[in-house]
C-alpha cells in the first residue's frame, strides 16, 4: 500500500516514533504534499492504487486534508487515515459519512496520561463521531505498560475490535527510542499477554511489521493463532510518498534515500525501485541477526528477521 | 462455484463417506446427463462466478460422458478439477485421454494397505500418468498407525506438493463412521506428526473442512505453522449439485433439504438461499466457549462440521 506522507507538523511527540528523526529535521518547515501533486500522482499512476494512508507527522494538522479524501473517494481509491486523533478535526471532515467507502481512521493511542486534557477529549470527541470507522493501533514500547485501557477504549466507543499492535523500531542509524534486540523475547511474552487480555473481550490483537518469528516459540505462535492473532513476520515493503512526490522505504528506512514517485508508472515497480535504491546500502539480504542467516523461517520466506533498521545499530 | 455430482454410484463403500444418505444403494442409482450438465453450466454463467467446477460423485469418472463434460467446461474456459478415487480402468481411461489438458484431479484414497489388486494396478497406472496433476486427499484414520505411506506415494509419482487430510465427520442422521469426542485430539496427534515428517521432503498439508481448532494443543497449531501447514478451520461450503440437478448445501447435510437448481435465477441466488438458512445456526458453534471465541467470532473456525454440530437439533428444518 502506498501512504501519502502530508505534513510534517505533529503534536504528539512519542519517544518510539519512526519519523521522529524526519519530523526533528522538518518541524520548522511548512513544507506540505500538494493537493497538485498527489492529483498528477494519481493521474500518472491512472488511479491505480486499491488502497492509499494518509500520514504524517499528523494529518490532521494538513490543511487539505478533506480535499485530499474526497480526491480519493472520487476516483475509487479506499482511504486510511493514521492519526492520533487529538486535535479538533480538520473543516469539512465531520460532513463526512461515517462510511469506509469514504475513509477509515487506524488510531495510534496511548495511556492516559500521555495525554493533555484538551488532546484527550478532542480524541474522545473523535471516537464519537467515527467509532465505526476506526481501530487502534497500539506501540509496544513499555514492556510494562497494562493494555487495559485500549480495551477500554474499544468498548467505551464500540470500535473495530482489532488492534494493530507495532513493535517500537529503530531508525536507520539512530534518533528514537525502541525495543533492544535483546528484548524481544521479553516482548514477545509481554505481546502474548497483551493478547490473551484482549480474548478475554472478544478482541483480536494483530502484528504490525517489525515481529520475528523467533520472539515466540511453537507453542506460543499455536496460541496465538487460536487467539486469532494474524502473525506477520514477513516486511510488507511500505511506500511513503512525501512533499514533491519524494518516496521512500518507509520511515526506519527513511535515511537510506529516496526515488522521486513519477519515476515508475505503476505501484509494483516503484516497491522495485525502492527495494533497489534498499539494497544499495544494506544488500538484498534481510535478517538482523547473524543466526537468520541459518534460519528456517527465513529460508522459507516466513520472518525476515525483523526490521532492517537493525542493520545500522550496533 | 458449484461441485457437480456426476453419478450418485461409487466403486467403493467406505464406512465413513459422508455421502452415504444420497448415494447408491441406499438412494437409487443416478448419473448426471448432458443435458442437465449443459442447463448447470448455462445457469452459473449467469451469476458472478470464480470460474471454478468441481467434478466429483459418487466416483465421477463412471459417467461415461465425463470427457464430454470436461471438454464442455475447457470450452467455457472454467477451471476443472475431478476428485476421484483413480481406481476404475475408466479412471485410468480417462487419465491417458486427457493428460494433456489442464484438469487438477484430487486423489481421494485410503491406505494402500487396504487396496486389493485391481485398486492398486488402476490406482498407480492413472498416478503415473497424472503425476504432478494430482494432489492426494485422505482422512486420517484414529486406529492406524500413521500416514507416511502418503509422503510415499507423493514423492515416488511426482505428485502436487499439497495433499489434504480430513477428520471422520459425521452425516447429519449418523449413519456413517465418524469420529468419536475423544478421537479429535488423537487424530490432531496425528496430523501434526505427518506435518512434521512431510516438512522434510518439502510436502505441507492443506485440511477438508469440519476441523475445529480445539482439537490441536497450542503446540501442535505452532508446529503445523512451523511446518508450512498452517491450520485452516474455516469452512467454505461450496454447494454441491446432485445428478438430478437438486442443489444441497453439503453432503453430510443433504437429508436437510434441498432445492432444485431451476428453482434459483443464478448460482449466487443459491448461495444466498443456503447461507440465509444456515446461517445462524453456524454461530452455535459446538460447545459454550465458541461463543466467545475470536476464531468463531471472525468465522476463522467453525466449531467443526457444521452437520455434527446439529446433530442433537432435532427440528432443523430449511
Amino acid at each position: 500500500m502506498a501512504n501519502l506522507y502530508l505534513t510534517h507538523h505533529c503534536n504528539r511527540g512519542c519517544p518510539f516514533c519512526f519519523a521522529r528523526k524526519v519530523l526533528a529535521q522538518r518541524r520548522d518547515s511548512d513544507e506540505i504534499l500538494t493537493v497538485e501533486d498527489i492529483t498528477k500522482l494519481l493521474d500518472h499512476y491512472h488511479d491505480g492504487f486499491q488502497a492509499i494512508g494518509l500520514l504524517g507527522g499528523e494529518p490532521f494538522l494538513y490543511p487539505h486534508l478533506a480535499e485530499v479524501i474526497k480526491l480519493l473517494h472520487d476516483r475509487h481509491i479506499i482511504c486510511k487515515i493514521f492519526t492520533s486523533a487529538t486535535n479538533p478535526m480538520p473543516k469539512g471532515i465531520e460532513e463526512f459519512p461515517a462510511s469506509v467507502e469514504y475513509m477509515n481512521f487506524i488510531v495510534n493511542v496511548g495511556e492516559r496520561k500521555t495525554y493533555r486534557d484538551d488532546q484527550y477529549r478532542n480524541l474522545e470527541h473523535f471516537f464519537e463521531k467515527f467509532h465505526e470507522i476506526s481501530a487502534l493501533s497500539f506501540t509496544i514500547f513499555d514492556l510494562n505498560a497494562d493494555p487495559t485501557f485500549l480495551f477500554d477504549m474499544i468498548d467505551k466507543y464500540q470500535l473495530n475490535r482489532t488492534i494493530r499492535t507495532g513493535i517500537a523500531l529503530p531508525i536507520y542509524q539512530g534518533g528514537n527510542q525502541y525495543i533492544q534486540p535483546d528484548d524481544y523475547k521479553k516482548a514477545g511474552e509481554y505481546f502474548i499477554k497483551c493478547v490473551d487480555q484482549a480474548a478475554e473481550r472478544q478482541i483480536i490483537m494483530n502484528m504490525d511489521c517489525g515481529f520475528q518469528a523467533c520472539m515466540f516459540n511453537d507453542e506460543q505462535r499455536g496460541h496465538l493463532l487460536r487467539q486469532g492473532s494474524q502473525m506477520e513476520f514477513v516486511c510488507g515493503s511500505a511506500i511513503d510518498i512525501g512533499p514533491g512526490l519524494q518516496t521512500w522505504n518507509c520511515f526506519p528506512l527513511f535515511q537510506l534515500g529516496y526515488v522521486n514517485a513519477m519515476d515508475a508508472d505503476n505501484e509494483e515497480d516503484l516497491t522495485k525501485l525502492l527495494q533497489a535504491q534498499v539494497a544499495k546500502e544494506l544488500g538484498n539480504e534481510f535478517g538482523t541477526r547473524p543466526e537468520c542467516k541459518d534460519c528456517e523461517f527465513m529460508l522459507h520466506n516466513k520472518c525476515q528477521g525483523g526490521c532492517r533498521s537493525f542493520k545500522s545499530i550496533k | 462455484m458449484p461441485n457437480l455430482m456426476l453419478t450418485n454410484y461409487c466403486n467403493y463403500r467406505c464406512s465413513y463417506c459422508f455421502g452415504k444418505d444420497i448415494m447408491f444403494p441406499k438412494s437409487p442409482r443416478q448419473t448426471m446427463t448432458r443435458d442437465c450438465f449443459d442447463g448447470i453450466v448455462e445457469w452459473v454463467k449467469k451469476g458472478p462466478s470464480d470460474r471454478i467446477f468441481h467434478l466429483m460423485g459418487g466416483e465421477p469418472t463412471l459417467n461415461p460422458d465425463i470427457d464430454w463434460m470436461v471438454a464442455r467446461l475447457l470450452e467455457e474456459d472454467m477451471l476443472t478439477t475431478i476428485f476421484s478415487n483413480l481406481a476404475t480402468p475408466h479412471a485410468v481411461e480417462l487419465a491417458k485421454k486427457i493428460a494433456n489438458l489442464p484438469i487438477d484431479w484430487v486423489v481421494n484414497v485410503n491406505n494402500p494397505a487396504h487396496w486389493n489388486d485391481a485398486q492398486r494396478k488402476n490406482i498407480t497406472a492413472a498416478l503415473e500418468i497424472l503425476r504432478e496433476r494430482v494432489s492426494l486427499t485422505f482422512n486420517v484414520m484414529p486406529d492406524e498407525d500413521d500416514s507416511m505411506w502418503a509422503l510415499e506415494y507423493t514423492q515416488r509419482y511426482h505428485l502436487n506438493n499439497n495433499i489434504k487430510v480430513g477428520f471422520l465427520l459425521p452425516t447429519y442422521n449418523q449413519t456413517n463412521e465418524a469420529l468419536a469426542d475423544n478421537q479429535y485430539s488423537i487424530v490432531a496427534a496425528k496430523v501434526t506428526r505427518l506435518a512434521q515428517e512431510a516438512a522434510k521432503v518439502d510436502v505441507h498439508l492443506d485440511y477438508e473442512c469440519g476441523i475445529p481448532t480445539c482439537a490441536f494443543t497450542d503446540e501442535q497449531l505452532g508446529i503445523l505453522w512451523h511446518c508450512g501447514s498452517t491450520l485452516q478451520s474455516g469452512c467454505q461450503s461450496r454447494l454441491d449439485i446432485t445428478p438430478d440437478g437438486n442443489v444441497i448445501y453439503c453432503l453430510p447435510l443433504a437429508t436437510l433439504g434441498m432445492k432444485h437448481y431451476t428453482e434459483f435465477d443464478s448460482y449466487n441466488d443459491s448461495c444466498i438461499w443456503f447461507a440465509q438458512r444456515f446461517g445462524p445456526y453456524r454461530m452455535l458453534g459446538r460447545r459454550i466457549e465458541c461463543a466467545t471465541c475470536n476464531l468463531n467470532n471472525a468465522m476463522a473456525c467453525n466449531a467443526g462440521c457444521l452437520a455434527k454440530n446439529l446433530i442433537d437439533c432435532k427440528n432443523v428444518k430449511l
